[in-house]
């Protein structure tokens, strides 16, 4: 997947907050990554290492004022006259709680906002609005009238994902979107994304701490702790390590646990296996030979 | 170039931790000492006074152990104001004021404009005295936990409880809205950043732009105002099934005691304040 030019580089970024007060937190002590087109990339790490400020900077929310170069396809982010709103129309980013962004009357309106921002014609809003609810499994005719915060938890995130998603994003940054949904909901936010990666195209960078949704979606994980990127590579080979992702105050897909345990007790199974159909693999070639 | 963290420029009402002679005295001791020296800066007017004042505001901060740039930093976003009033007052208010301790002589008189050295003694005076009172109510808030500051305010205010007055009721209601400011001012943050994110304007180019659309607005005070219900009604709930009952016959945590440093200190400020408000209009200059 990491073929050609990367689109976002990321080189020794450093970031203070509330710098030159009392109260400062070095928050980025030299984060190195790169982010290739089309690839589903994940980041983990534990609260606080460092994972939302670095995703910050990937649309210019910080800039880079210390040492250290955001290249976000081909501007560099330190220079304060480039485009930034043009750069966060490609690189579009979900926040956490991303129903908090929610302001309008009608659901169709607040998908609308950031289109309408981009200055587009009417024609052109409603089609983009349209496709980003169905995308995100909120029908247009049903929803688009109905009030947004008659919503429920699960379709307000959905709502507010398919706002950012209506910006035809070239890069879909997702930190910890699909966190306090229930397994439903979950499940659906995660196909959506799937599903936008597959058909669409689109880059992913999915920031998680639950190392089962990163499992099924990305094919490539960098570990930031305390401020740097600490390990990188393949979904396979960084969860190969357990002991070392255990150091980090991380752990493995559950899956994975089972297969070291398996291996552990001697049994001849490749332990680096991330999905449950991986897993069944292994296990019929053993029970079958 | 937008800049989201403006957390940076709020010092006042930030508690910064240490353990210095102010931050071990007792709440009530800092705000008996706070009103003590803001009466005395309201009622001098004379240069003399001030620089005396501003030298011992100063020396409260030194010992206090916060940064002077730190306290200085909140300043900063008033400046284009106090800028413009400055220059009213040394233009406009020529005639109206008259110094008690010197004669006001005309500078400047052409048309409206009037600049005396009544005046001038005006705009320095005032920025002397936005120092000081900066200084030293920066300096309460940065040296005091917000429990510990309320917890003094309801204990100074319960005497007045006997005729009627609510003082714990309103002390409880001031700890909610101080400890809600940094919790909103960080979810502003999020909000704008979300907004940011999809395509709204919303840190201002300029530093003078201070009129925004009504639209504009909306984009943040919609979210934010939900936020501040949910959090409300979160609290209420939580305050409930503690089986919150308000004031009467509630014990408290926190004990307050004054300790001889604590009457030392209000003493000594008692006898400055005195000192300073007798002998105001007997400074040379």
């Amino acid at each position: 997947m990491t073929v050609g030019e990367p689109i976002i580089t990321v080189n020794d970024l450093r970031h203070t907050y509330l710098r030159g007060s009392p109260l400062e937190v070095e928050a980025l002590k030299g984060v190195n990554l790169e982010v290739y087109r089309g690839e589903a990339l994940g980041i983990i790490g534990r609260t606080g290492a460092g994972k939302s400020t670095t995703v910050q900077h990937f649309n210019g929310l910080i800039r880079p004022r210390e040492k250290g170069k955001v290249i976000v396809f081909g501007q560099d982010m330190a220079d304060p006259n480039i485009d930034v709103r043009g750069i966060r129309q490609k690189v579009g980013l979900v926040f956490q709680y991303p129903e908090a962004q929610l302001f309008e009357r009608l659901v169709g309106d607040d998908v609308a906002f950031g289109p309408r921002k981009m200055g587009l014609s009417q024609a052109e809003i409603s089609e983009r609005v349209r496709w980003a609810m169905n995308s995100v499994g909120l029908p247009f005719e049903e929803f688009k009238d109905r009030f947004t915060f008659s919503l429920s938890g699960g379709e307000m995130r959905k709502a507010a994902i398919a706002g950012v998603l209506a910006l035809r994003p070239e890069v879909m940054v997702l930190d910890e979107s699909t966190s306090g949904l229930d397994p439903r909901g979950r499940k659906d936010v995660l196909s959506l994304i799937r599903k936008g990666h597959d058909e669409e195209n689109l880059t992913i960078v999915f920031i998680s701490t639950n190392m089962d949704d990163l499992a099924t979606l990305v094919d490539r994980i960098y570990v930031i702790h305390d401020g740097r990127t600490v390990l990188s590579g393949a979904t396979r080979e960084v969860f190969a390590q357990p002991e070392v992702l255990r150091g980090y105050g991380l752990g493995v897909p559950q899956i994975t646990e089972v297969m070291h345990g398996l291996k552990g007790r001697g049994l001849p199974v490749d332990e680096r296996c991330v999905s449950v159909s991986q897993a069944e693999e292994q296990v019929w070639k053993i029970l079958s030979s | 170039m937008e800049d989201f963290e403006f957390l940076r420029n709020v010092t006042v009402g930030q508690y910064l931790p240490s353990d210095s002679l102010v931050h071990r005295l007792d709440p009530r001791t800092k705000i008996t000492v706070l009103l003590l020296m803001v009466s005395a800066i309201t009622f001098n007017v004379s240069y003399t006074a001030n620089i005396i004042l501003l030298i011992v505001s100063f020396a409260y901060v030194v010992l206090a152990d916060v940064p002077v740039g730190y306290i200085l930093r909140g300043v900063k976003p008033a400046i284009p104001f106090i800028i413009f009033m400055s220059a009213m007052q040394l233009l406009f208010y020529g005639g109206q004021f008259v110094p008690p301790n010197m004669p006001s002589v005309t500078l400047i008189k052409w048309s409206i404009v009037h600049v005396t050295t009544g005046s001038v003694q005006l705009v320095i005076i005032s920025t002397l005295r936005f120092l000081q009172l900066m200084f030293l109510a920066s300096l309460l808030t940065n040296t005091t936990t917000i429990t510990k500051l309320t917890h003094g305010m309801e204990s100074m205010m319960r005497p007045l409880a006997r005729f009627g007055f609510p003082a714990h009721e309103l002390s409880l209601v001031a700890t909610i809205a101080l400890r809600f400011v940094p919790i909103f001012g960080e979810q502003l943050e999020i909000v704008m950043k979300s907004q940011a994110s999809r395509g709204a304007e919303i840190a201002a180019k300029g530093k003078l732009q201070f009129v925004q659309t009504a639209r504009q607005v909306a984009v943040l005070v919609v979210p934010l105002f939900i936020d501040a219900f949910r959090r409300a009604e979160d609290l209420i709930l939580a305050m409930g099934s503690r089986c919150y009952v308000g004031g009467k016959g509630r014990s408290h945590m926190i004990q307050l005691h004054f300790k001889p440093v604590d009457i030392v200190a209000m003493a000594l400020n008692l006898v400055f304040a005195v000192v300073m408000l007798v002998f105001r209009n007997s400074f040379p200059l």
